[in-house]
């Protein structure tokens, strides 16, 4: 029995644990698929207009040359749905896609204004696809941003997932993976929000790049409206998803002063007033001291410190509630996702209100409280 | 009755709880009705009072005459009863056996290799995972406790990097849309847990206590079935109901520093499940069929199921439609009702009056 199991054995792995040769046809040799590292997305009459990232073989292969330009090639692919449009790229490139190394889907505007719901389809369906790919709206055509050489990078697509990444630092961009976006789509009451990319031109180096220029505000499933940079941080202040960033105050003592968020915490309490929902949201920053205008070098009062960290909440305060009011009312957009708190709050209340929800959220009361606190004040001898 | 093959309590719920475990790494939302998030979770905790509940008549006949199987006790009805029980709980082994196949068949071709024919892969995993069977329990045992083991590693580790993305707002209110579909969902977990009929036949060749035992198995089952759902549903939320294998898709997500892409370790893991799962299986159906018709066949009735499962994998194989028809919650539950509650509840009677007899024929 032992050696009929050993037999056995050694014949599944020689069928499991192949090389690749034989599957030629298939594209399972890594230089038969076309590795996508980047996609964007565009409309065209009767169908979809796909402009590729992918790795070019014939560079990347090299001993030296492989890394220190640009190692991919832009393709162009057309079809009547994103996964005709996917197939068509082998009539151009010979080669069959390879979706696991990609790194970024960019939807054009037109795209985004027409609804996420059918594009996204595809990219939840089919099984090649990651869930954790980075998902953007271009300002104009999602091609432009795709075929933007960042910074002649080795990569571009790479490159710019990595500014989306840098929302963790700069708090005026996030990163919205797949498996998020489909989850706030799906979602009875919440709506998806995704980054905004600009192409713009790099004057001093006369190139072509792509700017993280905010964020891109859906309802529905429908691009509806942006928030610049300013309101992306207070957005990610009220969905207390602020990780680091700066704060520049002004005030009478100080002059301008720049303050590094070390930690955010937003706590949202919700209520009902009058039969609609009332929420209080109260956010507790701590911030290092970076620059002080007025200081001269020398030692920061405590009175100083107080008027910052006044300055600071007060002007945090304005502008969360003003993001906040774009977004309920003139948006009528639950990125906040509000709904899904009155849900877990308020059962009984959401059940009257869900169905009518759109037209609930400009009505919504909204009272925002801003604690700043200041840990360090720098190098210089504190107070 | 006294049987040589003997294994530890400890053993045998290592392999009850891999194989159990394999149903809910394998779990397929669309199959059941849709459910709001935060009553799955309350589908897991009401798991085992259901799982306790329905293994009383299983305890009672146990605790009656802990030395014997359900089929000595259907012989004291009628020895061609016990054969006809025999049959059945063979057959039914077989089918979650069927079950197990088609089910990761369908994980395979859907998320693994969809654009390749699986079927021989399918047949190979049946030949050799039905013919580990011969090895026996013992063996079963200690490959369990391995597997065991790596499952906790490679859902622990998931489940451990996954907690900074996990979201309150993706949780719902509880009973939101009442209790029914809490009670339903809970009742197809149960159904899932073909295992409990396990015990129908292997209870006499266990060492050691097998109820402490089988608590302890009902337990770490809900642990680990509540981690993996609160896990899936604080970090997918809503896409958790749009994957065919959310779990699968929960998996993938979990990376640290270098350890990214840990697919197909996951993969590998859950194929080690399904080899566990199979050959136990296996050995449960040719331990029945050797009580029906006599202990001197052994191959042949291992030979005979890589045959029947061999032929319905493949026809099965590859179609939704065809998986989701003989995967039906109301065809389980109804299996697992008569196997598990109603015939050892029926044969309850007759076993006390037996055990009753003796103990009157031992006093006198």
């Amino acid at each position: 029995m032992k050696k009929w199991m050993t037999l056995l054995a050694g014949v599944l792995l020689m069928l499991t644990l192949t090389g690749c040769q034989g599957y030629g046809a298939d594209g399972r040799e890594i230089r038969e698929r076309l590795i996508i590292q980047g996609i964007g997305v565009d409309r065209e009459e009767g169908g979809y207009l796909l402009t590729l990232q992918a790795f070019n073989m014939a560079v990347s292969g090299g001993q030296d040359s492989g890394l220190s330009g640009n190692v991919t090639k832009v393709y162009e692919s057309r079809g009547e749905t994103v996964a005709d449009a996917m197939r068509n790229v082998t009539l151009t490139a010979g080669r069959r896609p390879l979706y696991s190394h990609n790194w970024l889907i960019v939807f054009g505007e037109e795209v985004a204004r027409a609804g996420l719901g059918e594009t996204l389809d595809f990219f939840v369906r089919d099984y090649a696809t990651r869930s954790t790919v980075d998902l953007a709206v271009a300002r104009g055509k999602a091609a432009d941003i795709i075929r933007s050489h960042v910074d002649k990078s080795s990569i571009p697509a790479r490159e710019i997932q990595m500014a989306l990444e840098m929302g963790r630092v700069n708090a005026k961009t996030l990163q919205l993976p797949l498996y998020r976006a489909v989850a706030l789509l799906e979602d009875p009451t919440s709506d998806v929000y995704l980054p905004l990319l600009k192409p713009v031109v790099d004057k001093g180096q006369g190139m072509d790049t792509v700017l993280a220029d905010g964020l891109a505000i859906f309802r529905n499933g429908s691009y509806v409206g942006d928030l610049d940079a300013m309101q992306t941080r207070s957005f990610l202040f009220l969905t207390d998803q602020v990780e680091s960033g700066d704060l520049v105050v002004q005030g009478e003592p100080f002059g301008k002063a720049s303050l590094e968020i070390i930690q955010s915490d937003t706590s949202i309490e919700t209520s009902i007033q009058n039969g609609l929902p009332d929420y209080h949201i109260t956010v507790d920053c701590v911030c290092d001291v970076h620059e002080i205008e007025g200081a001269d070098f020398g030692r920061i009062e405590s009175s100083v410190r107080e008027a910052i960290e006044a300055a600071a909440s007060d002007m945090l305060e304005k502008q969360l509630l003003q993001t906040a009011r774009l977004c309920l009312s003139s948006y009528r957009s639950d990125v906040l996702r509000l709904g899904n708190r009155l849900w877990l709050a308020e059962p009984e209340t959401f059940r009257r209100l869900s169905d009518a929800w759109r037209d609930v959220l400009p009505q919504i009361t909204f009272h925002v409280e801003v604690q700043t606190s200041i840990r360090r004040s720098g190098q210089k001898s504190a107070d | 009755m006294a049987n040589k093959h003997q294994i530890s309590s400890t053993q045998l719920y290592s392999i009850l709880f891999v194989s159990r475990l394999l149903v809910t790494l394998t779990y397929i939302p669309a199959l059941g009705e849709v459910t709001l998030s935060s009553d799955l979770l309350m589908q897991v905790a009401l798991y085992p009072l259901g799982m306790l509940v329905s293994a009383l008549p299983l305890y009672e006949l146990y605790k009656v005459r802990p030395g014997w199987d359900l089929f000595d006790c259907a012989f004291c009805v009628s020895p061609l009863l016990s054969r006809v029980l025999a049959v059945l709980y063979a057959l039914f082994f077989l089918f979650t056996s069927l079950l197990s196949v088609t089910r990761f068949d369908l994980f395979a071709t859907s998320r693994l290799f969809p654009d390749s024919d699986f079927t021989i892969f399918l047949l190979l995993i049946i030949l050799i995972s039905c013919s580990a069977a011969a090895f026996g329990l013992e063996a079963l045992g200690r490959l369990a406790w391995l597997t065991v083991l790596l499952v906790s590693i490679t859902l622990g580790f998931a489940v451990v990097v996954l907690i900074p993305d996990f979201d309150v707002l993706n949780f719902t209110p509880l009973f939101y849309d009442g209790m029914a579909p809490v009670l339903r969902g809970s009742a197809g977990f149960l159904a899932g847990t073909a295992e409990t009929a396990a015990l129908v036949v292997i209870a006499p060749r266990i060492k050691g206590h097998l109820a402490k035992g089988f608590v302890k198995w009902t337990l770490w089952l809900t642990l680990a079935m509540g981690l993996l759902f609160l896990c899936g549903i604080a970090v997918l939320g809503a896409f958790f109901d749009t994957q065919m294998f959310p779990f699968y898709s929960l998996a993938v997500l979990g990376e640290f520093s270098v350890l990214q892409r840990l697919d197909a370790i996951h993969t590998g893991v859950w194929i080690l499940c399904l080899f566990v799962k199979l050959a136990f299986f296996t050995y449960l159906a040719v331990t029945c069929l050797r009580r029906a018709f006599g202990k001197r066949l052994k191959k042949t009735y291992i030979a005979g199921c890589i045959v029947v499962l061999g032929t319905l994998g493949v026809v099965i194989s590859g179609g939704y439609d065809r998986f989701a028809a003989i995967a039906q919650p109301e065809l389980m539950m109804a299996l697992f009702t008569v196997v598990t509650v109603a015939i050892p509840l029926c044969l309850l009677p007759a076993a006390r009056k037996r055990a009753k007899k003796e103990k009157g024929e031992t006093s006198t």
